[in-house]
């Protein structure tokens, strides 16, 4: 009885939903289309009478320096950091496709010399790449979103050629081209689909090291301005109550590092768990 | 951080190329020419980025040297800007910084109107002693755990300890810089919180440096272990009757080396800059916090000269490492030194 058990619940473990990681991500998800509904204690609220209070049952996470709840200020400081994080993405995701797409399909010098420009940014600190396009393009969410999606950009575009090049090596492809469809059609109606599964699973590892390099970013002050909550920025404002109150850079840090986690699962799932964050 | 783990690096691609006839001279001197071109690319990358858009430097550097001195008139802005060369067109410039750069003339700092090699030469000492401490550590500890983790795949303590570095690598730098600052400063009171001198005040920043990277390290080279340790070779050894710790050190990991040691490589231009988060989280002075408030005040010469430092340091690490590589591998040098007897 357990030898038959066993041996089939092998393979449908792997590709098992993490339940507990999509989970974190549906809560955080909601934190940001819905901040209201988790925390209703208004982030911006100041109580000289509750300042830097340890977390209880009141202020789950605790109080900052001027009494606002802190719990508070990271559910509403989900938008913020999801918002830039995803911003890049899609920035990351629009170029890398292209550069992959191009590259992948026509091939020859195109190719080449795309790649010899993609390997020398691959080899480049991706954090260098950051702050260079932060000096050039100021501070803000929106310039920070763009400064880490274009330093991502190199990795994506390598595997967006490699899927491009698989495909397009297959029966079908070659079929189509037989058939006379014209080279931008193939591109998009066969090649491209083929291509989404494995692009997603990157997306969503992709996404964790973007949610990593925003928040680094916003901690060193090139993000959001202090006012507005948002992850790395809290993490960094905390600092100057560093050794009295610890709660206010732990706990929004380990908000984040749950997001980090749980993107890392869903991307290694999706990937079927070929692909490991590192 | 995932620049450094896609297995795409320039390295593999030319070395096939390079396969029938061509001799160890042709390879030492391709990678050269691939220094060389890092590095020209990340200039121009850099020089692009810091010059090329409309933000005005000297307006900003005159706006706060003269803030509550009567302000700034165009006349003294102009002054300025042709002091700097910053009012000729911008291909000219790209020429003149360029063979200023070869000559080693790295400029003026925009902020404190000191040379740059000055500036950077204050900064550095305390930045390598930094990044020396990091590799210090992340080495060993990485080459440990990932001997540790791939002695018995798929043993129990295999599945455990192939999830560290997974777990390392989801938690920021800077947060976990914090979180070693909290524990071990303020509650064990066992390191200084901040501007200890020698060991002691190097240990926790090193520390925090060093895990970001360890991880990478370690996910790269259990991989190749676990890689190395399917292949028939093994077998045969195993067959013969040599003990596994045996084949494991001497054998395995001997050959699972080689992407390991590509990776410290390129690791090393990202333990520099690394160092913008660690100095800022530990109040270090350093080049990482230069390059951080040099990127704030607009000081474009010191931004361009810490890239470039970065870039040469970068290439340079993996200019080493591919010249390490025929001592490494008897297989390259037998190869490419083959038709030429």
């Amino acid at each position: 009885m357990t030898t038959t058990t066993s041996t089939p619940a092998r393979p449908r473990r792997r590709t098992a939903v993490p339940w507990t990681a999509a989970a974190v991500l549906a809560l955080i998800g909601l934190a940001a289309l819905a901040p209201g509904l988790i925390a209703p204690a208004d982030p911006f609220a100041e109580d000289i009478t509750a300042r830097l209070l340890p977390p209880s049952a009141a202020h789950l996470f605790g109080t900052d320096e001027l009494g606002r709840d802190l719990f508070s200020r990271v559910v509403h400081g989900a938008r913020t950091s999801l918002a830039t994080a995803l911003l890049a993405l899609a920035f990351a995701l629009a170029l890398s496709l292209l550069i992959g797409l191009l590259a992948g399909y026509l091939g020859g010098p195109l190719d080449r010399a795309l790649m010899a420009a993609v390997d020398v940014l691959l080899a480049l600190p991706s954090l260098l790449i950051s702050l260079l396009i932060v000096f050039a393009l100021g501070t803000g969410p929106v310039e920070l979103a763009i400064a880490v999606g274009l330093a991502s950009v190199p990795a994506f575009a390598r595997v967006t050629r490699a899927e491009v090049l698989r495909i397009s090596s297959q029966p079908f492809v070659e079929a189509a081209r037989g058939y006379g469809l014209a080279r931008h059609r193939i591109l998009l109606r066969h090649v491209l689909p083929h291509a989404r599964g494995p692009i997603t699973a990157l997306s969503a590892l992709e996404l964790a090291t973007i949610v990593l390099s925003v928040s680094a970013l916003s901690f060193l002050g090139y993000g959001t301005r202090p006012p507005d909550p948002e992850w790395g920025n809290l993490i960094a404002e905390g600092r100057a109550h560093f050794a009295t109150a610890w709660w206010l850079t732990a706990l929004p840090g380990v908000v984040l590092v749950c997001l980090v986690l749980a993107l890392h699962r869903v991307g290694r799932a999706l990937g079927g768990g070929k692909a490991g964050p590192v | 951080m995932a620049e450094a783990l896609t297995p795409g690096r320039p390295g593999p691609a030319p070395a096939r190329r390079a396969a029938p006839g061509r001799s160890l001279a042709a390879y030492l001197l391709r990678r050269c020419g691939y220094f060389a071109v890092v590095v020209l690319a990340v200039y121009t990358l850099s020089f692009l980025l810091l010059y090329a858009l409309p933000s005005d430097p000297v307006a900003l550097m005159l706006e706060r040297r003269s803030s509550g001195a009567g302000g700034s008139s165009p006349e003294r802005l102009e002054a300025l800007r042709a002091q700097y060369g910053l009012d000729r067109p911008l291909p000219e410039r790209y020429a003149e910084t360029l063979g200023r750069l070869l000559t080693g003339d790295l400029g003026t700092s925009f902020q404190s109107g000191r040379p740059v090699p000055e500036v950077l030469a204050a900064a550095a000492p305390s930045t390598i002693a930094l990044a020396a401490a990091a590799l210090a550590i992340a080495l060993p500890l990485s080459a440990a755990l990932a001997l540790a983790t791939s002695w018995r795949p798929g043993g129990r303590l295999h599945r455990i300890l192939v999830n560290v570095p997974a777990l390392i690598a989801g938690i920021p730098a800077f947060w976990l810089g914090l979180l070693l600052l909290q524990v071990f400063s303020f509650q064990l009171r066992w390191a200084p919180s901040t501007g200890g001198t020698g060991a002691s005040g190097l240990a926790l920043p090193a520390l925090a440096l060093a895990l970001p990277v360890t991880a990478v390290l370690t996910a790269v080279l259990v991989r190749s272990l676990d890689e190395v340790q399917r292949a028939g070779f093994v077998e045969l050894l195993r067959a013969r009757g040599l003990p596994w710790h045996r084949i494991y050190l001497h054998h395995v990991a001997r050959n699972a080396l080689l992407p390991f040691v590509t990776l410290v490589g390129l690791t090393v231009g990202g333990v520099l800059v690394g160092t913008v988060i660690t100095e800022t989280v530990f109040a270090r002075a350093g080049l990482g916090r230069l390059l951080a408030s040099a990127v704030q005040t607009q000081d474009a010469p010191v931004v361009l000269a810490i890239a470039m430092l970065a870039a040469v340091v970068f290439a340079a690490a993996n200019l080493a490492v591919d010249l390490l590589y025929p001592v490494l591998d008897p297989r390259l040098r037998r190869r490419q030194g083959g038709k030429h007897p």
